[in-house]
């Protein structure tokens, strides 16, 4: 779910813009290697199909978010690659907001940042089964994470909002529990197709 | 809806013509300003300015409603929450029924829910005018002339480029599922099918990726890409920016000094 305009006080969206481009700025300096940008461009492209991409959920449907797998793939590179592909969809479907590129690409990318640095813990294990958990629990956390930053920020536009905030928190239980059935599988697909796109040697 | 958003930038008009780097960086000022907006009657004349500016465009009106769907969605369930859940502080209107005591409906959540909507649409339509009146990669560049550093532009391109390929890819395979009688529903067998979905289309669109990349590289690709277009201000964007300007301060004004709404 992204922010759209008009929600939040001006103070936190510029906030969330200062922050964004301080966070952005580190992971580019600190990792960024320009043989990495097709690997880079592709997941964010793919991170923006992916909130085209409807799953049916009972008599409505849900978008998927996949900050997690987008995490898992990129490690610290995650954060810059949700903040393009939130600017992309702010600028081509209006997803989200322009104002509030700021605060989304923080929910989305603290929770990206999040996800990877647990996933790169267990990428020496040799243990199939052992990655695609944690993939999952990485999907899912994911999500809970942007869920809960998301909460967090409609907190901040006043006492009045309380109550979509709480709102907000909810609707996004069930999608938790589809984002982690879809990140184990794409990991378990990756792991058999080309492990070394998510940075895992396994041993013949 | 497709991701054209510069599918009318070969029209005519003052906002066409106007200097990209200006007009990028004088409607994000406004959209900003509208974004602080207090008060309703404010939020109406901000939706009025950006109306304006978008008839401006000459381009459809239809083409920019179709895009305020996702903004609808975000803030359509406020409409129904915010009334229910607002505090109630003195000098509201509230409705309640007599069977039914805990549901008190309190119409100044309904203003506020106004409030957010008006502001979210004056500023989604202004998305229009600030990338729609140019080619896309002349607005990105120009965004690079505005101190975006060159791995961003480079990436934001790239990514651009993906997305026409991978939604037509989207479309394919999805074509290929249905042939195959598959049809989504709440179930294990959907996810799975998605799973594997998003894995195929990462592993068959980075191999693609990566060999045109490389060949970009070797045929001297140094991450500077050349477009011709002369980017200049003259006198009468400066004109319209400070046009532009006079309505934010008018705004700004209007919403710290009015009493009312």
């Amino acid at each position: 779910m992204h922010i759209s305009d008009g929600v939040l006080p001006n103070s936190i969206c510029i906030g969330g813009y200062l922050a964004t481009i301080g966070i952005s700025a580190l992971c580019i300096k600190s990792k960024m290697d320009t043989q990495e940008l097709p690997k880079i461009a592709v997941v964010t492209s793919v991170f923006f199909v992916a909130s085209l991409i409807s799953v049916p959920l009972g008599p409505t449907s849900v978008h998927l978010i996949l900050a997690g797998l987008v995490g898992i793939i990129l490690g610290p590179m995650a954060f810059p690659s949700v903040m393009l592909g939130l600017i992309l969809q702010a600028i081509l479907f209006q997803h989200g907001g322009l104002t509030t590129i700021g605060v989304n690409s923080l929910m989305m990318g603290i929770a990206a940042l999040t996800a990877g640095c647990i996933f790169k813990g267990f990428k020496k294990s040799h243990n199939r089964r052992i990655i695609i958990s944690v993939g999952a629990i990485c999907g899912a956390l994911g999500t809970l994470l942007a869920a809960i930053i998301l909460a967090l920020l409609l907190v901040t536009a006043g006492e009045d909002f309380y109550g979509v905030a709480k709102i907000a928190l909810a609707a996004h239980l069930p999608v938790i529990i589809i984002e982690t059935i879809i990140t184990g599988v794409a990991v378990a697909f990756l792991l058999k197709v080309k492990p070394d796109l998510i940075g895992v040697k396994l041993q013949q | 809806m497709k991701p054209d958003i510069d599918r009318y930038w070969r029209l005519e008009s003052p906002i066409h013509s106007w200097d990209p780097r200006l007009k990028i960086l004088t409607l994000i000022i406004l959209a900003f300003s509208i974004s602080s907006v207090h008060h309703i009657s404010t939020a109406f004349g901000c939706l009025f300015i950006s109306i304006l500016i978008l008839q401006l465009t000459k381009i459809p009106f239809s083409f920019s409603l179709k895009r305020l769907a996702a903004v609808t969605m975000f803030v359509g369930p406020f409409f129904l929450i915010m009334p229910l859940t607002v505090k109630a502080q003195s000098g509201d209107t509230i409705y309640f029924f007599t069977h039914l005591k805990f549901l008190e409906i309190n119409t100044r959540g309904l203003l506020l829910a106004a409030r957010v909507y008006l502001k979210a649409v004056s500023i989604v339509l202004l998305t229009v005018p600030m990338f729609g009146t140019n080619r896309f990669d002349i607005s990105i560049k120009a965004l690079e002339r505005l101190k975006v550093p060159n791995s961003i532009i480079q990436m934001l391109l790239f990514s651009y480029r993906y997305i026409f390929v991978f939604l037509s890819e989207l479309k394919r395979m999805s074509l290929a599922m249905k042939l195959r009688k598959f049809s989504p529903a709440t179930n294990f067998h959907t996810l799975r099918t998605y799973g594997n979905f998003l894995g195929t289309l990462l592993v068959r669109s980075f191999e693609r990726t990566e060999e045109v990349y490389h060949a970009m590289l070797s045929r001297g690709y140094k991450g500077i890409l050349k477009i011709r277009f002369e980017y200049r201000a003259k006198a009468a964007d400066f004109f319209k920016s400070s046009l532009i300007f006079m309505a934010i301060f008018g705004i700004i004004y209007f919403d710290r000094f009015f009493k009312g709404f």
